[in-house]
């Protein structure tokens, strides 16, 4: 059975080459993927709108899960009649990408005619239908959740991105996710598009029937073959005349009842990124009789509900769920209504943390530790891309940030780090969190990316951080630069995760910043385990040799960086002293390069430390840096003189 | 046509080169690494005194003034094969390969950027660098093929600070969809204070309406580049982006980062 399902692959894929939409032959690559890579539960289709073959399922690139929650309008059902499905399928995706790549080009290029917008519509719909028929997520009748992937298994995705070119991209979710993949698709097109207006082979700006012709010529073959659809004898011309026969024709008008349905598809909240946004309802956004119960999206960015005539709100519609809990379970979806409108009401905005506190059942806070109780998929976002990596049974990790979903079954995500990467993993719900994950002490961590009270911290800027009455309060005091100082508590707030510490110095006892944890992690800039400086024997100087002196240096968490220099010689020297696993060989490393020269660096597994790494740079700016297991940090060029 | 002209340039800029004189080759000073403790005993240099190892380490190293023949050589060699390779389509001897529509140019892309990285080793081994390797990474800088773009950027790394290089990227990242290409060059532009004002537009441009994965690499990376002087500019762009979209909450947050670190905490 498998063999013939393969060989009737093969024939429709020569058929579906032939037909100039994608072909299955393999070339040297740059990434030598097989055919049909992580292919699970392959099956195959029809050469019609929605379903062509074959499909694979879509764990593991991404979480099925997620897919169902976010985007049921958009997947083909198998196991409803054929003919009807592809009625309903039609009509929603003609919606979803009707308004998605209006969204794209307005936001690339706001000044846009509404004849470009229109244009800009066709030549991507078009597009689609040459690659993939609109197909990109089926439910097959075995229940599981599949996404197209054609050209023997290579192209992922309606806009069909290829893994043997693409892989990196794939990785991070352009492939199965269905907007990463129409907004990638859309990105190439869009650079296409631009250059199509000056294409010696368009005669206008506004010929849009040629521009169009031309964008899916480099679409397709490159950014040399611009005016490929003006020489019939190029050898891929087929592509062409197929791009113009869709472009023509549009025959996908012909499944859809109604050009103007409105999908429930949250539009600009996918475009823009976000991960979880709520289904949209068909009703008046601007009135005020339907925002009770529904999640109110206001223009200022906060996720709303309507409750006693005023909003109650959270800066970030992924913590909504903290407000349902405390307002009951939101009866519909969610509206976007204008600023004019809204602006008339009163506003509180709760903090996430404190919102979170205590609400869902066995969640783990930020900063406490939990015992991986089995492997778990790290995925770069709650239910998005697999990184390639499980958590480790047994193994402790410090919760750096969670979400959760779903009011009654309270799905909740856990960010950890692993494998030297950030990453989230799925922790159950409230009826079967602890089969995932258990609380753990803070002394099993390995890792300690935020000290608790009892902790002993130093200090990182070399100018110090200010100490304030309360976190983000009044100033009261500076800490300079180096000091040691316990931890009396921490507190976390703000969708950031940012973190104060409180601490008592110079009689005073305050709060001091900490850094934040999302948006791009800043714990190290600010300050580090102290606990974990454990005796090194050796020091610096000794490390880079007699007359070197410390002239800089920069924490990191298990250790130090330091640039020391020797007058006399002009020599820089950077080594990276361990201050953990001190005696135990781990990965450490360090580097130095003059400006205009190249880069040196010192890097293994090593007991005590990494370098010396010497460079003479009398006059020169350098930059020196190093790392210790996955923290890294290089400096800018300094120290000119 | 913008990069085949760059290529043009490239060849006759090439050519002028390879014409010239050389001096003599002056040899860099073998780097020896040096034994660590932990891995073997404690080495004498580690109690106070260099030692030999230490002091040989210590000879000057000066960056090479000019290449002795067999590596003007074998420099003029990769620097033929680049060029060839890059003027293909007008000389109609590009790699073809036909059995994708784009699988020519992956090709060519792929073959230009493996001999981008033999240049640069050569460059990086010989510790030279000089008009010649400069141009040559500036030539490829707004190259279509993401892999050709990133390797001329890793060259243009490793040699100094050159301005023309640094607004022919600029320029070259207006148009960018490849958000880790804008994420390297963002990198290699720190080190053009100078160019602050071009940069800024750049970012502020791509933050706009730029592609909308390279809005979010550029706001989530942006806090090297603020500065006092440009706050307030990258605040107001701030509150122009949709404010429920991940570029506006990243560049808000590395906003509010900077000014922490402006206060002290």
């Amino acid at each position: 059975m498998d063999r013939m399902i393969t060989s009737i692959n093969r024939v429709a894929a020569l058929l579906f080459c032939l037909l100039g939409l994608y072909c299955p032959f393999s070339l040297a690559a740059p990434a030598d993927t097989p055919d049909y890579y992580l292919c699970n539960n392959r099956v195959g289709g029809e050469w019609n709108f929605g379903r062509v073959p074959a499909a694979c399922d879509v764990d593991p690139w991404g979480d099925p899960a997620y897919v169902i929650d976010q985007f049921v309008p958009v997947i083909f059902d198998d196991n409803v009649t054929r003919s009807t499905e592809r009625q309903r399928y039609m009509l929603e995706v003609h919606a979803m990408l009707r308004d998605s790549v209006e969204y794209y080009l307005l936001a690339r290029k706001p000044s846009a005619s509404g004849a470009e917008v229109a244009a800009w519509q066709r030549a991507n719909f078009a597009k689609a239908h040459q690659e993939t028929f609109w197909t990109h997520y089926r439910e097959a009748t075995d229940d599981n959740i599949k996404m197209v992937r054609g050209d023997s298994g290579h192209g992922h995705g309606m806009v069909q991105i290829d893994d043997r070119w693409h892989f990196p991209k794939l990785e991070e979710g352009k492939g199965w996710h269905i907007f990463e993949n129409i907004i990638y698709g859309m990105e190439l097109f869009y650079d296409a598009w631009q250059d199509a207006a000056n294409a010696s082979c368009v005669s206008s700006p506004s010929n849009w029937r040629n521009r169009a012709r031309s964008a899916y010529s480099v679409y397709n073959g490159g950014a040399s073959k611009i005016c490929r659809w003006t020489n019939p004898n190029d050898p891929w011309a087929r592509n062409d005349i197929g791009y113009a026969d869709k472009y023509d024709s549009r025959t996908w008008l012909n499944y859809i009842s109604n050009r103007d349905h409105e999908t429930t598809l949250d539009i600009p909240c996918f475009m823009e990124g976000n991960a979880d946004c709520a289904a949209v309802e068909p009703v008046d956004a601007d009135d005020p009789a339907n925002w009770p119960g529904r999640q109110i999206n206001l223009a200022s960015g906060e996720a709303c509900r309507f409750e006693n005539n005023a909003f109650e709100c959270v800066a970030e519609a992924v913590d909504m769920l903290c407000l349902n809990i405390q307002y009951g379970a939101s009866t519909g979806g969610s509206l976007s209504p204008s600023a004019s409108v809204t602006d008339a009401y009163g506003k509180t905005v709760h903090e996430k943390h404190a919102c979170f506190a205590g609400a869902v059942t066995g969640l783990s806070m930020v900063g406490q530790s939990i015992t991986s109780e089995v492997e778990i998929n790290v995925r770069a976002t709650p239910g998005g891309s697999a990184l390639g990596f499980t958590s480790q049974p047994g193994k402790v990790y410090q919760v750096l940030d969670y979400v959760v979903d779903d009011i009654d079954a309270q799905h909740r995500y856990y960010l950890i780090s692993e494998n030297g990467k950030l990453g989230y993993i799925y922790a159950g719900e409230a009826g079967d969190h602890t089969s995932w994950t258990t609380r753990a002490s803070h002394s099993g961590l390995g890792e300690v990316f935020i000290p608790l009270a009892g902790d002993q911290i130093q200090v990182v800027p070399s100018s110090g951080i200010n100490l304030r009455d309360v976190p983000a309060g009044n100033l009261i005091g500076l800490v300079p630069t180096d000091e040691i100082l316990s931890v009396i508590s921490v507190v976390i707030q703000g969708t950031d995760n940012d973190v104060y510490y409180e601490v008592s110095y110079g009689g005073k006892t305050g709060y001091i910043y900490g850094g934040k944890v999302l948006n791009g992690m800043t714990l190290q800039d600010w300050i580090v385990p102290y606990d974990e400086v454990e005796s090194n024997p050796y020091t610096p100087e000794e490390a880079c040799g007699s007359g070197y002196s410390v002239i800089n240096s920069h924490a990191l968490t298990g250790g130090r960086i330091y640039l020391l220099y020797k007058s006399s010689t002009g020599y820089n020297c950077v080594v990276t002293m361990k201050a953990s696993n001190v005696g135990t060989p781990s990965a450490v490393s360090a580097s130095l390069q003059v400006e205009g020269g190249t880069k040196a660096t010192d890097s293994g597994n090593f007991s005590y430390f990494a370098g010396p790494v010497k460079k003479r740079a009398p006059g020169s700016c350098v930059k020196w840096g190093g790392s210790i297991g996955s923290r890294s940090w290089v400096s800018s060029y300094q120290h000119c003189d | 046509m913008k990069y085949l002209l760059s290529a043009v340039m490239l060849a006759l800029v090439g050519a002028l080169l390879l014409t010239a004189e050389f001096g003599q080759q002056q040899a860099p000073a073998p780097a020896t690494a040096e034994e660590k403790p932990g891995e073997a005993d404690r080495p004498a240099s580690l109690s106070g005194e260099p030692t030999p190892q230490e002091l040989t380490l210590d000879q000057p190293r000066v960056q090479r003034q000019s290449l002795d023949d067999q590596s003007r050589q074998e420099r003029g060699l990769l620097h033929r094969q680049i060029v060839e390779l890059a003027n293909c389509h007008q000389t109609y001897s590009c790699p073809q390969n036909l059995s994708d529509p784009r699988a020519s140019d992956i090709l060519q892309g792929k073959m230009l950027a493996e001999k981008l990285r033999a240049y640069a080793d050569f460059h990086r081994e010989n510790d030279y660098f000089d008009g010649e390797s400069a141009e040559m990474a500036r030539a490829f800088l707004d190259h279509p093929d993401g892999f050709v773009q990133e390797a001329a950027i890793d060259l243009m790394s490793m040699q100094a600070p050159n301005r023309d290089n640094a607004l022919v990227l600029i320029e070259a990242l207006e148009s960018s969809y490849d958000a880790k290409i804008v994420n390297q060059a963002m990198k290699e532009l720190q080190r053009y204070p100078d160019l602050q004002p071009q940069v800024d537009q750049l970012l502020a441009q791509s933050l706009q309406t730029g592609s909308l994965f390279v809005a979010q690499e550029v706001a989530l990376n942006i806090l090297p580049h603020l500065s006092p002087q440009n706050l307030q500019a990258f605040e107001e762009v701030a509150e122009k982006l949709p404010q429920n979209s991940q570029r506006a909450k990243a560049l808000k947050s590395n906003l509010r980062e900077f000014r922490l670190r402006q206060s002290g905490g």
